[in-house]
């Protein structure tokens, strides 16, 4: 069953502002549970849990911050300890980072500027969105290349406290600027050798929502709303 | 019959001599016409004269007469000029601009303002044509480097231009690439585009063209086809280091067991070599087969999925790029890439800033490659050869052991060649190794003592050079590019 661009990307925003009004526990983990399985079915699970992996002490250190240190300030100092507290926010963030992992692996470049176009945002920056996208993995590569270039001549990029490793990386990062220039301005001729102007419009293409796309849409709309009221009216 | 007719062109940028004059030549539609030349000779310059990029974007003084149909539209701008003559350029990636292959394809044709009919129809004739069918919905940066350069060449061709310029189309292909490029032309040609190529070397292309040029600022016609197409045509098949007394000492490089993925598929599969050291050895393979990916784990840019390299005798695992500095000195394909430092001397000192060696080292490296008049120009003023030539000087100011070049011959004349080739055996005479990776099977059999041939990621090869490349059942097997005048060679 392959969604629609448009249900994946309400689907996402909808789960994204939930974990910002869920107030209980279990709120968060419900949702939280419903995201880990649908990243079990991604292609992409292996980077996924991977990456949740690599962001263990993150979330270890939130857990410690809120439960030890959320209710001091340079005011007040409260007694206790609040593990409640500390389990909520880190669910919170554990949930922010298993959506957007998620939202990256499900909506592809290309599902998401066809899918913003559609929802009819301008298209001046519809259009620069899909060109930077095209264009990350060309930045990425050129940063790779300088970084190999430079690694290889011995400079130790990780080396040393913060103000040399910041020296070091501006090895990287000069050299990155002035080619992104560069490619910028070989980026204007291309487009225009492909008679490229701006009158001239782009059509974004999506297909028909079905039937499952119209329930997941309008179930994640009724949900976002009911918890809007319930946290601001009720 | 459309013409496009080129008289006495020539072009200046400011204050310099001239980078092109007398150019004439006339181009068809349906054929398809060569112009050799080495780097810097004025290629781009007058590829760039053709499509209006000169004087319109880039500033130069142009004077002769670019005729199409009778009208001289020379310094028109480049919308213009795009109606009927289209350019692919030396650096195509630039030119793919979809998310998608069909997207890719449709963008110059939404640009033109054509219905949705006719875009649709000339979109399935392209991907039809250029067989990238199956690409259709695939990622452009998913696609490898000639399936792009093909992407590029369908969607300029869809916008119906009479006339494509290719600027140095050959300069990263294997000979697998090469041939199906020789097709695309020949198709071109059979669908009435005439089509003219810019390179520094013709080799494979021959059949398809109606007449060769050769360019060094000046323009003239070599003859129909049967001219050199290839500009150092291999004479002397002697090889100079024949006489060097070679001493193989132990390993330089030994592999046990190397397996490697990026991401799911190994690209490496269960490697197992020794280099000996003192000796020049040559890496050859089809585009993809893991050849780069092979020699980055030389100076430990890559660190095995599986199994275990060893340089000088130390296991790559536990030591930095930065570390093995010392000991390895790599030089990359594409030096526009990776130079950047704001001077030659800069460029070149690096390594022996970071290393803390003596910058002795870099006033020898810039005399052997005979740079060091050049030591406080900027890089980016450099040509293409000085600038490999820079690069090989900046990775042997570390003074390491084993130099590891990585297709250090594209888009390389000959005099550059023949530097690259003594600095090389000097490495050898001081006792060093050095790795090479190449398609250019000229220049390996002009300096490697062995060859080893890497295919799907496993090393099916490694012979001494002759058994190997000048065996034409090997060449074809291996898809390798054949040695020009094989006959002299083997006599």
């Amino acid at each position: 069953m392959k969604f629609d661009p448009r249900t994946k990307i309400i689907f996402f925003t909808s789960a994204f502002t939930l974990a910002f009004l869920f107030t209980e526990i279990i709120e968060l983990i419900i949702l939280a549970s419903i995201t880990l399985v649908l990243s079990f079915f991604s292609v992409e699970r292996n980077k996924i849990f991977g990456r949740l992996k690599i962001m263990a002490p993150v979330f270890l250190v939130a857990f410690v911050l809120w439960t030890f240190l959320n209710q001091y300030s340079l005011f007040h100092v409260y007694d206790g300890v609040n593990v409640m507290t500390g389990v909520f926010m880190t669910l919170r963030l554990f949930l922010i980072v298993v959506l957007s992992l998620a939202f990256v692996s499900f909506v592809t470049p290309v599902e998401l500027v066809n899918a913003l176009a559609s929802f009819r945002l301008p298209y001046k920056l519809v259009f620069t969105l899909g060109l930077s996208l095209r264009h990350i993995s060309t930045v990425s590569d050129e940063y790779i290349a300088i970084k190999e270039g430079q690694t290889s001549r011995g400079l130790e990029l990780d080396k040393g406290f913060l103000v040399r490793r910041i020296k070091n990386y501006n090895s990287v990062v000069m050299p990155l600027l002035i080619r992104s220039i560069e490619n910028a301005e070989k980026l204007v001729l291309a487009m225009e050798l492909k008679s490229f102007s701006l009158n001239g419009r782009r059509r974004y293409s999506v297909g028909k929502l079905n039937s499952l796309d119209y329930v997941v849409i309008f179930s994640m709309i009724a949900v976002v709303f009911i918890f809007l009221l319930r946290n601001f009216l009720w | 019959m459309n013409a496009l007719k080129v008289q006495e062109l020539g072009c200046k940028y400011n204050g310099h001599k001239p980078v092109l004059s007398g150019a004439s030549f006339f181009l068809k539609e349906g054929e398809a016409v060569g112009v050799i030349g080495s780097s810097g000779s004025g290629k781009t310059t007058l590829a760039y004269c053709l499509m209006g990029i000169i004087p319109n974007r880039i500033e130069a003084e142009v004077w002769g007469k670019v005729y199409f149909n009778n009208e001289n539209v020379l310094g028109k701008n480049v919308r213009d000029i795009v109606r009927f003559m289209n350019l692919i350029m030396q650096n195509y990636e630039s030119q793919i601009f979809g998310l998608t292959v069909e997207e890719d394809i449709r963008f110059g044709l939404e640009n033109l303002g054509l219905d949705e009919n006719e875009i649709s129809l000339r979109v399935n004739w392209a991907l039809k044509n250029f067989g990238l069918e199956y690409y259709r919905n695939f990622q452009p940066s998913k696609l490898s480097g000639g399936l792009k350069q093909r992407l590029a060449i369908a969607s300029t061709t869809v916008m119906g231009s009479n006339f494509l310029i290719m600027d140095d189309p050959t300069s990263n292909l294997d000979w697998n690439g090469i041939i199906c490029l020789r097709h695309t032309i020949s198709y071109l040609k059979s669908i009435g585009k005439g089509v003219l190529i810019l390179s520094r070397k013709l080799k494979g292309l021959e059949e398809c063209l109606d007449r060769i040029y050769y360019l060094d600022g000046q323009m003239f016609q070599l003859s129909n086809n049967h001219g050199p197409t290839h500009e150092t045509c291999v004479k002397n098949f002697v090889k100079n280091n024949d006489n060097v007394n070679v001493k193989e000492n132990g390993s330089s490089i030994k592999i046990e067991d190397l397996w490697f993925k990026y991401e799911k598929n190994y690209v490496l599969k269960n490697v197992n070599l020794e280099i000996p050291c003192n000796s020049i050895v040559s890496v050859m393979g089809p585009n993809g087969s893991g050849k780069t990916t092979l020699v980055k784990h030389f100076n430990g840019l890559l660190k095995p999925s599986k199994g275990n390299v060893f340089v000088d005798g130390k296991n790559t695992r536990n030591y930095s790029p930065a570390q093995l500095a010392k000991y390895v000195g790599f030089v990359f394909q594409d030096p526009d890439r990776h130079i950047v430092s704001e001077t030659v001397w800069d460029e070149v000192t690096f390594a022996c800033k970071n290393l803390g060696l003596p910058l002795d080292n870099a006033k020898n490296a810039l005399k052997l490659l005979n740079l060091d008049d050049l030591r406080d120009r900027p890089p980016y003023l450099l040509s293409m050869g000085e600038k490999v030539r820079l690069m090989i000087a900046s990775a042997l100011a570390a003074d390491p052991k084993i130099l590891v070049l990585d297709e250090p011959t594209t888009g390389q004349d000959s005099r550059t060649l023949g530097l690259i080739k003594d600095a090389i055996f000097r490495m050898r005479c001081d006792g060093k190794s050095v790795i090479i990776v190449t398609h250019d099977t000229d220049f390996a059999l002009k300096v490697s003592d062995s060859v080893i041939i890497v295919k799907d990621g496993s090393i099916v090869e490694f012979s001494p050079v002759k058994n190997v490349l000048l065996n034409d059942k090997k060449i074809e097997l291996y898809e390798l590019e054949p040695p020009t005048l094989i006959e002299e060679r083997v006599n």
